[in-house]
């Protein structure tokens, strides 16, 4: 059996790939396990990173900022100040060069220890096989035991999920009831 | 450890389910219901209605979580017993999609991608589970009949459906009153708070739908793309534990009325897991486990966490469906059910390896 490249499922991955080679990627990763564990390893990389983004957005309360502003602007800077505001790019390129190159060489790293940990089996699998046997059940709904989100970041992530999942995962899928 | 099932009714409901199905065909081919029909069997016509009649109608559905609902809206067209087609009219972005279900066959038909997802589920076709459950669901629950309200402008019959075990009641149904079919439904948290609704808008009772519009055959233009075939479960309980390879371990609690149903081993990245279905006949719960330590993976979905017997657990919730996950001496626990979060807690607390 051939293996995708990792390039091609990082594509896949983000929805870039043309509707015939993204139908064809979906098919092969429900048969062929390495190259599923090469995409949820891609996958549990995403996430992390936009987690890790996410947490940075964080936006201070207004009043705080405010605050904040207006104590700086009160302040005279020192003779120290002044000189750190100077040196601040020499110091600022090297530690971004070393960022860059942790992010370049470290990568294979993060991805291989992803790979290596123990095999998850995806939430939306239990809740699938559950939905599916339950239709036994007299009074079932009978629905499709998977209500397909348009998006490909949510096909591995069940959209049923409606307390946890982010609203904008499912395309606007979601009405909020507050 | 619960592996043995519960004493069988099956036999006993098959010869109910006989004479009910029967009374549910002369009730659409136009004999009178008797005025005080019993609400019991009322419900049990209800569940094999769909199976004598056929319709077209609109239909809207909602699971509601803690702070947001899943709504969509289908238009639906059912040739009696096992056509179903269903259209999606909102959301925006499942708009124009449908999906054909043929008995234990469902196709769906994804019309921006234009591909065919095909799938098989053959619990659709399992009788025996199926009168166990009808058995079940009279046993552990009272039908209580309500006032009659009108839905998408026909005479319903409600019925509440009240735990005798809790005295909660966790559904409430209205049934048409000439064909017995549920016009509307809903389900109920334990608390009381409403976790999913199903309404028609609309409907027409009518035998004259066309067989071409139920055809499984992929449209020109359209890739198939090969979905899950769900494993066909067994009954044979002990058959399907000793398949799994490893020594599973059962719940030494569960709640009042739920029974084992049915189990199967699935192999998942090479990965045995064994799936044990109980119900009460109206709720159900999975236990799902493995000897690999393979725990849940949520993706970008955040879970909620509790702890219990020195074990952290993870869980997330779906309008009335939990599923908690957890993992202790090298066995990776998944339990998912049609119960609260605290419930479920004290099953995986009993779940002792």
């Amino acid at each position: 059996m051939t293996h995708y490249t990792e390039d091609l499922l990082i594509d896949y991955l983000h929805g870039e790939l043309p509707d015939a080679e993204d139908a064809r990627v979906h098919a092969h990763l429900a048969t062929c396990d390495p190259c599923r564990a090469l995409y949820d390893g891609q996958a549990a990389l995403g996430d992390l990173l936009r987690s890790t983004a996410a947490a940075s957005e964080l936006a201070f309360p207004s009043m705080i900022k405010a605050h904040v502003w207006a104590t700086i602007r009160a302040e005279q800077p020192s003779f120290f100040d002044r000189f750190r505001v100077i040196v601040r790019p020499a110091i600022a390129v090297p530690l971004a060069a070393a960022i860059a190159l942790v992010a370049l060489f470290g990568g294979p790293l993060i991805h291989s220890s992803v790979s290596n940990s123990p095999p998850g089996v995806a939430a939306s699998y239990y809740l699938e096989e559950h939905a599916a046997e339950g239709q036994g059940n007299p009074l079932a709904d009978h629905l499709p035991t998977v209500l397909r989100a348009t998006n490909t970041s949510a096909v591995h992530t069940s959209p049923a999920l409606i307390d946890a999942v982010d609203a904008a995962t499912l395309n606007g899928n979601l009405v909020t009831n507050d | 450890m619960r592996w043995t099932q519960q004493p069988s009714t099956a036999t006993l409901s098959r010869t109910t389910n006989f004479a009910l199905a029967l009374g549910a065909l002369m009730a659409f081919t136009g004999q009178a219901r008797a005025p005080q029909a019993n609400a019991d069997e009322l419900v049990r016509h209800a569940a094999e209605a769909p199976r004598h009649v056929s319709y077209v109608g609109q239909m809207q559905s909602t699971r509601w979580g803690a702070s947001r609902a899943l709504a969509t809206i289908v238009r639906v067209e059912h040739r009696a017993p096992d056509d179903t087609r269903r259209t999606y009219l909102a959301p925006e972005s499942l708009y124009g999609d449908y999906v054909i279900m043929h008995g234990t066959k469902t196709s769906e038909f994804d019309t921006k991608r234009s591909r065919v997802i095909t799938s098989e589920n053959f619990s659709n076709e399992n009788s025996v589970a199926y009168d166990d459950n009808v058995a079940l669901l009279a046993a552990n629950y009272r039908a209580v009949a309500g006032p009659d309200e009108p839905v998408a402008g026909r005479s319903a019959d409600t019925i509440s459906l009240v735990n005798r075990h809790t005295g909660e009641r966790m559904m409430r149904l209205w049934i048409d009153e000439q064909t017995n079919l549920v016009l509307a439904k809903e389900s109920y948290h334990a608390d009381g708070s409403l976790a999913s609704r199903m309404r028609f808008d609309e409907i027409r009772y009518t035998g004259d739908i066309p067989a071409s519009i139920f055809t499984l055959r992929v449209p020109a233009g359209y890739r198939e793309v090969r979905g899950r075939n769900y494993t066909r479960p067994s009954t044979d309980i002990q058959k399907a534990v000793k398949s799994a390879g490893f020594t599973p371990v059962g719940p030494k609690y569960l709640p009042d009325g739920f029974s084992i149903i049915s189990a199967n081993v699935n192999e998942i990245k090479g990965i045995k897991s064994l799936h044990v279905l109980y119900s009460d006949g109206l709720r159900n719960l999975s236990l799902f486990e493995n000897a690999k330590d393979a725990v849940a993976d949520f993706g970008s979905v955040a879970p909620s966490t509790v702890s219990f017997e020195g074990h952290r657990a993870e869980y997330v919730k779906d309008g009335p469906t939990t599923l908690l996950a957890w993992h202790e001496h090298g066995l990776a626990f998944a339990l998912v059910g049609d119960l609260d979060i605290k419930e479920l807690t004290e099953i995986a607390k009993s779940v002792i390896p």
